[in-house]
């Protein structure tokens, strides 16, 4: 078989037993990789009902089909578990240099099962693997620990993947950082990591992704092309021009910038927090994923000195700016790097103090409460003792530590209205009252609230822009305004979710196809054929996408989610306060009529939520419907 | 008019500067303005004049005006 490695590394972490499993090409065409492959294992193999933090739970780190191919953008790998933020089917993915490393070194995916009696980490390298102590290691920030352990493997090109101390600690949103800079931050698979007593997995290869590509030439030319690509496209010039921070200004002009725990769509303060604010005060340099020419990282510098962590993203200025009511891009920047020095998600660590913050403004939580913090809206200094707090479960801490949706059935009263989170996750910094569709994905994701289901609403709002024009090879077929639910717009929900969780199952970022960015959906299509000798269509390699999203469903179903799960805080059926869009509020009679006609289209019973038998047998996932008792 | 080029729209101004001053001999539409510039208009996902969202389409602009254009954003 061609394009992959077709290696599946397994670990027992409580005995310390190895083993190597082959994949077969059968296989591989349906689940190549990513979202596809780490599902089909969770669903397979983790008994229904396991405890996140249970030794039995199954920590799957796999990369996507083209990971590591000498083609931009194509660097992701997924990370899954149990989630303990939601207690369903988690996931959470990342670029940076780690998966890249982990095919050179012969392995697709690692399946870690067990936990081991004492803290350890995984060395990979060239086909071997070695399980060794992290005794040392445990309770040290990040930084050190990648210095620790490329010194003692006497290897300074090893890539460390890792969690930091908000992971030991089970802090229900803790992350996963390699090389510092990259991160899968949702859904609490750090906290998984730290339950099983693993703290990193250090890889290092020799191999190169041409020499396992059926047609390599063919691979490079397309990698060549999209290099010149990244110079002429518009979306990705400016996204290595400013990177995602460059979206605020433009997100509170239309009125959609979440601010103060999403009850405004503006923030006064704007100019403090744009680009122009970052470029600044803070830049000192950009830098890339694995073989990507656009380049959208960016390094900075905080009081003089050149932070080890990289610059906050666009999600990171946003939760710990806007949201929490803070102007302070010094303060946003030291709180970037305290997430990531701790290794917590940022998203959910900001949008759970901007929810502690409109609770302490209330007068649900008081100073007796709050260790004597002041938590109020625009408190920087407030803001970032309680990140130190939360990673190491102190005092008020420790309840934030379980995510907004746990702190606010303890907190109790009013609470529950303010924890911005679906399933438990919290939102992303994207306000669905001005784009329905990310909305749509907020609530029907399986992971929770995520902003990356599907390319969003304005992308797809003008028959004659760029994007749209590069989304009609998908079926994309009639433009659609932001603030619809119309039949026409699950429509387009549904063929770009197939899409979106494709990129996840063979490596891409959300930054390189179209239509939010510039490689079109045929030059995809090209670089899965060309790695692997296949003939597949466009409506194959779709199907991909929609397997996967299907079995994350039925993890889920599994677990006892139903359709009431499928929806959103309520003060999105309500008003925003301020800005253009002030007084809008997503139609909650809208909302439910397009999620039914959604389930439609997905092949799903409009009351239950649960894949037809039908649909499941079309998708080649007849077998999986054992797991939901359907046959 | 003061133009203010905001996400990718410096990408097709010579220099790619973040704003630009253009002159303008008398009130002009706006589209047509930005067509002039090089600037694509069905890539314009919002317009701003002298700080009120307007319809790009139906914009006229004089020489004193402040012009800010964004493109659609997502993701991050």
């Amino acid at each position: 078989m061609y394009g992959t490695t077709a290696k599946v590394l397994r670990v027992n972490l409580t005995t310390g037993a190895m083993a190597i499993e082959t994949l077969s090409e059968d296989f591989y065409r349906l689940y190549p990789g990513g979202k596809a492959l780490a599902g089909y294992i969770l669903l397979k193999e983790l008994p229904a009902h396991t405890e996140p933090f249970a030794p039995e739970n199954v920590l799957v780190m796999a990369n996507g089909l083209l990971t590591g191919a000498p083609v931009s953008t194509a660097t992701r790998y997924v990370v899954s578990a149990r989630s303990p933020l939601t207690n369903g089917y988690g996931e959470s993915e990342a670029g940076g240099f780690w998966g890249p490393e982990l095919k050179m070194a012969g392995f697709e995916a690692i399946v870690f099962t067990g936990r081991a009696p004492q803290p350890v980490y995984l060395w990979v390298h060239d086909g071997q693997a070695e399980i060794r102590p992290a005794a040392h290691l445990w309770g040290q920030e990040t930084a050190p620990v990648q210095e620790t352990i490329r010194a003692e493997l006497g290897d300074d090109k090893i890539r460390v993947l890792q969690i930091g101390i908000a992971g030991e600690n089970l802090v229900r949103y803790a992350g996963i950082t390699n090389d510092l800079r990259h991160f899968n931050g949702r859904n609490g698979m750090g906290a998984v990591m730290g339950s099983k007593n693993l703290r990193a997995v250090a890889v290092r290869g020799s191999q190169r992704y041409q020499t396992l590509a059926y047609d390599s030439e063919a691979l490079m030319a397309l990698g060549r092309k999209l290099a010149k690509g990244v110079r002429e496209s518009p979306q990705a010039w400016d996204l290595q021009q400013r990177g995602t921070p460059g979206l605020v200004e433009a997100l509170n002009t239309g009125g959609i910038l979440p601010t103060r725990n999403f009850r405004q769509g503006t923030f006064e303060n704007v100019d403090d927090v744009k680009w122009e604010a970052y470029e600044k005060q803070l830049l000192t340099a950009r830098r890339s994923c694995y073989a990507c020419a656009i380049r959208c990282k960016r390094e900075v510098a905080i009081d003089g000195q050149v932070s080890v962590y990289g610059g906050p993203e666009y999600e990171t200025v946003g939760a710990f700016g806007p949201d929490c009511g803070i102007n302070d891009l010094h303060a946003i920047a030291k709180a970037n790097e305290l997430c990531n020095a701790f290794m917590l998600d940022s998203i959910s660590t900001g949008a759970t103090i901007a929810f502690a913050m409109e609770c302490f403004e209330h007068g649900l939580i008081g100073l007796d409460d709050t260790d004597g913090i002041e938590l109020r809206f625009g408190n920087a200094e407030a803001m970032l003792q309680m990140i130190v707090r939360i990673a190491r479960r102190q005092g008020f801490g420790d309840l934030l530590a379980e995510g907004s949706r746990r702190a606010a059935e303890k907190i109790g009263g009013e609470a529950k209205f303010f924890a911005m989170q679906v399933k438990g996750q919290e939102l992303a910094m994207h306000e669905p009252r001005g784009k329905y569709n990310v909305g749509m994905g907020y609530a029907i994701s399986e992971i929770g609230a995520d902003h990356l289901v599907v390319a969003h609403d304005p992308t797809l709002a003008n028959p004659d822009s760029l994007t749209f024009k590069n989304a009609r090879s998908l079926g994309i077929a009639v433009a659609q305004p932001p603030r619809s639910l119309s039949d026409e717009k699950m429509n387009h929900f549904y063929i770009l979710e197939r899409w979106n969780s494709l990129e996840k199952a063979i490596g891409y970022c959300f930054f390189g196809p179209a239509p939010r960015s510039f490689i079109l959906p045929e030059e995809v299509l090209v670089s899965i054929n060309a790695a692997t000798g296949w003939d597949m269509t466009m409506e194959e390699a779709l199907q991909i996408g929609e397997r996967a999203t299907n079995m994350a469903r039925i993890f889920n179903l599994r677990e006892g989610f139903s359709r009431k799960d499928d929806t959103l805080p309520e003060r999105l059926f309500q008003g925003l306060e301020n800005g253009p869009l002030q007084g809008n509020a997503i139609p909650r009679d809208e909302f439910e009529h397009a999620l039914t006609v959604l389930y439609g289209l997905k092949g799903w019973d409009p009351e239950t939520g649960q894949p037809t038998q039908e649909r499941l047998e079309a998708l080649s996932l007849g077998w999986a419907a054992d797991s939901i008792g359907m046959r | 008019m003061k133009l203010h080029l905001g996400g990718q729209f410096s990408f097709y101004i010579p220099g790619h500067p973040h704003q630009v001053d253009v002159p303008l001999e008398k009130p002009s539409r706006l589209s047509e303005i930005l067509t002039r510039l090089g600037i694509p208009v069905a890539e314009i996902n919002l317009a701003v004049v002298n700080g009120e969202l307007v319809e790009l389409q139906s914009a006229v602009i004089s020489q004193q005006d402040e012009v800010k254009i964004y493109p659609p954003v997502s993701g991050g």
